[in-house]
């Protein structure tokens, strides 16, 4: 009987026996245990007030799958506002969006659209949708406005998208063209289809600087964007399927912004729109090695009068906000002396409204002994997956690197492997991912 | 696995030290056994019906769920019983890779191998890869699964991801509940999408010589292959990418045409730049010949006009 006892009891501990401590404060989503009291009413403003603290031992020990404490500095949790595409229908409109990301502890558990026939709201909202969604009994020839917002797995939103708009006809689908597109002259025979299909790109880049739009990975069209960073693409030359589209940008500095990848559905005999595209900012700095204590200037380029949170990869991760001008521009002089020597990388979001970017590129830099001005953007064009110098990843490096798949190396081709590539010696499936997240058209 | 390290301490007096070892050994693999496996992409088939007949035809989707992630490079086999099945077709339209290292076919009995890429990354619970249309043979059972399956992330190091691969079964009896083909023709009018050739030259590949590199999509029924010709006087030829260009001064238009299964075609126009300079100086030459011409005739008219009456 003994034994049993015992080995019940081993069993409890293997397979989910776990400590019980008082837990003064729980909810439906979190539990406190063993908290320690602290007066109320201390460290307070006019605009917030410091209750308590939680904190950890050190930075990371108290993370878990579905959560991080980062204790010690401010931290600016957020998620990405998703990119949403709506294609009206007979009565209907398909509604698809891209995943908000989220950092920082906030993570996207289910989405909600907001709904209204007129634009701004008030809204209705239908929950718990994932993407695709269709909205039914929408009244044809009404304009229907709808927002995409993420929430956590406690029902708070946490990021929203821009309004987006479809409007509803009878028949076989929308009948609003596309305008210009991009791209190699075509023409063509065989079959050829009646009815129009199109796609409609609105988002916001940076003031008065080229906008690139890749259908399937191939450049389709270029457009300048506005003073106040808005672009809009429409492309008429399309065919219903599914698709991956991408977008990005160049700083009046020609640094190249991160692209935006997302898979739309376009629906032949419908033009699609696509909204809530908000390019991450870009960003440079203008030393490749500070000595510690000075100062280092964090820069690039975003949509006008932007709040903009820079990150500084550290032992710990630093946050720090700057803001754009009317130009879009932003600058931000960080103080390296709160830095370990060594190297780091920094990378920034923007915030306009309601709408937040996804992270920027990362840039890096060291923290050593003396200062090394960094090179200007023309000689440092990022040299990663591109084969050909010629600072484009496209089909011509894939091509070369095609050449080289499973066979050995040449002794001149072996260091630009190694340089631009994973350098393993051989060209796999690495390289070609390597080459396919650096892929600009 | 601290649980488990003190849990086997926590035995040692009742279970004593000459089964200590068996214990440990027990334990481990109980332990083990009710760990829920972690997985995040999932690459899976579809099959209509697995319950088929003999000579009966039937598709086969390969589909890939990202589990949330962006994910941007596959290769793996598909393995099938070649002595039970037998190729008729293999698609590719629509999928969503976008560049095919290795592109799916049935050239090797038993297998399929397939590599690609997606610049960018996939992203999507049911992001189509490919599918093949068999043909049922003899009598029999089997399964038609993944073998070799790699995965990675689009994070611009090529991380691979965790990847749970899913399995098919299918019977073939002499008739099946559903008889006739499983496979819907595809009626594809639509003209393949645009694409932008580009030229590159490497110098050690191809001798040096420039090639031109293309690839474009069919959503319908895929395409089937490529004809390149290279100026306006020039004529079609079968090409595949990436394609060695006869006129390696790249003075003269090159015209791509994509083909799809249904035999619809597309044709893209690319201009070289040394084209476009070539054209300045044909344009130039043109001007300069007018010119003197001009004056020449002038001189003519003037000559006769003037001087002959003198």
């Amino acid at each position: 009987m003994k034994k049993i006892v015992y080995l019940l009891f081993v069993f409890t501990l293997i397979f989910g026996a776990r400590s019980v401590y008082a837990d003064e404060y729980t909810s439906a989503g979190y539990k406190v245990l063993d908290p320690v009291m602290n007066a109320g009413g201390y460290g307070s403003s006019d605009s917030y007030k410091l209750f308590g603290v939680m904190s950890q031992i050190s930075i990371g020990t108290s993370t878990s799958l579905s959560f991080g404490n980062n204790a010690g500095f401010l931290y600016f949790p957020f998620a990405s506002s998703p990119v949403v595409s709506t294609t009206a229908g007979n009565g209907q409109a398909i509604l698809s969006w891209s995943p908000s990301t989220g950092y920082l502890g906030w993570t996207a558990s289910s989405y909600s659209i907001a709904q209204s026939t007129v634009t701004g709201g008030p809204y209705s909202y239908a929950n718990g949708l994932t993407s695709p969604a269709t909205r039914t009994s929408l009244s044809n020839g009404t304009v229907y406005y709808f927002v995409v917002v993420a929430k956590d797995a406690f029902g708070n939103a946490i990021a929203s998208s821009t309004e987006v708009s479809a409007t509803p006809v009878g028949g076989s689908g929308g009948n609003e063209t596309g305008g210009s597109t991009g791209g190699s002259s075509t023409g063509g025979g065989g079959g050829s289809s009646s009815v129009t299909t199109g796609a409609i790109f609105n988002g916001r880049a940076y003031p008065k600087t080229t906008v690139t739009l890749l259908k399937d990975a191939q450049v389709v069209a270029t457009t300048v964007a506005g003073a106040d960073a808005n672009f809009q693409i429409a492309l008429s030359d399309i065919t219903g399927g599914n698709y991956i589209f991408s977008l990005y940008s160049e700083d009046k500095n020609g640094n190249r912004s991160s692209s935006l990848t997302f898979p739309v559905s376009i629906t032949s005999g419908a033009t699609t729109k696509i909204g809530g595209i908000f390019l991450a900012p870009t960003i440079a700095v203008d030393k490749s090695e500070v000595k510690k204590g000075d100062n280092i200037a964090i820069f690039g380029q975003s949509a006008p009068m932007s709040d903009i949170v820079i990150s500084i990869n550290s032992d710990e991760e630093i946050f720090v906000k700057a803001a754009s001008d009317a130009t879009g521009v932003y600058l931000y002089n960080f103080d390296t002396a709160r830095l370990e020597m060594g190297d780091h990388n920094t990378r920034s979001k923007a915030a306009f409204k309601e709408e937040i970017s996804p992270f920027s590129k990362t840039a890096g830099f060291k923290v050593g002994t003396k200062n090394v001005l960094a090179l200007a953007r023309s000689a440092t064009c990022s040299k990663k997956g591109d084969l050909n110098d010629d600072c484009r990843v496209n089909l011509v490096d894939f091509s070369i690197a095609a050449f080289w798949y499973k066979k050995p190396l040449s002794a001149t081709f072996k260091p630009k492997e190694k340089d631009r590539l994973n350098i393993d010696g051989k060209i796999d499936l690495v390289d070609f991912s390597i080459m396919a997240y650096y892929w600009t058209g | 696995m601290a649980r488990l390290t003190w849990s086997i301490l926590a035995s040692w007096h009742i279970i004593g030290q000459a089964n200590m070892k068996k214990f440990t050994l027990f334990f481990c693999v109980s332990y083990l056994a009710f760990i829920i496996p972690v997985f995040g992409a999932e690459i899976f088939l579809e099959l209509k019906s697995s319950e088929l007949a003999r000579d009966q035809e039937f598709l086969i989707n390969a589909f890939l769920d990202t589990d949330g992630e962006y994910l941007n490079a596959i290769e793996g086999r598909l393995t099938y019983p070649a002595d039970l099945l037998e190729i008729k077709d293999v698609r590719n339209g629509n999928s969503a890779v976008n560049f095919w290292i290795e592109k799916p076919n049935g050239s090797q009995p038993g297998t399929i191998s397939f590599s690609g890429i997606t610049p960018g990354g996939l992203f999507g619970d049911k992001n189509a890869l490919f599918e093949v249309v068999f043909s049922a043979g003899k009598i029999g059972s089997g399964s038609i699964s993944f073998d070799g399956i790699k995965i990675l992330k689009n994070d611009g190091e090529g991380t691979v991801a965790d990847v749970k691969i899913s399995s098919s079964r299918f019977a073939i009896s002499e008739q099946a509940p559903e008889s006739g083909s499983q496979v819907s023709e595809i009626r594809d009018t639509e003209i393949p999408e645009s694409f932008s050739p580009v030229i590159g030259r490497d110098p050690e590949i191809f001798d040096g010589k420039y090639f031109l590199a293309f690839t474009a999509q069919d959503k319908g029924s895929g395409i089937n292959h490529y004809e390149v010709r290279e100026g306006l006087w020039g004529e079609y030829v079968s090409a595949t990418s990436p394609y060695i260009l006869e006129n390696q001064s790249l003075n003269r238009k090159i015209y791509v045409k994509a083909i799809d299964e249904a035999g619809n075609e597309r044709i893209v126009t690319f201009i070289p730049d040394q084209w476009k300079l070539y054209r300045k100086y044909i344009l130039l030459g043109i001007i300069l010949v007018a010119f003197i011409a001009s004056v020449f005739a002038v001189g003519k008219l003037y000559h006769k006009k003037y001087v002959q009456n003198l």
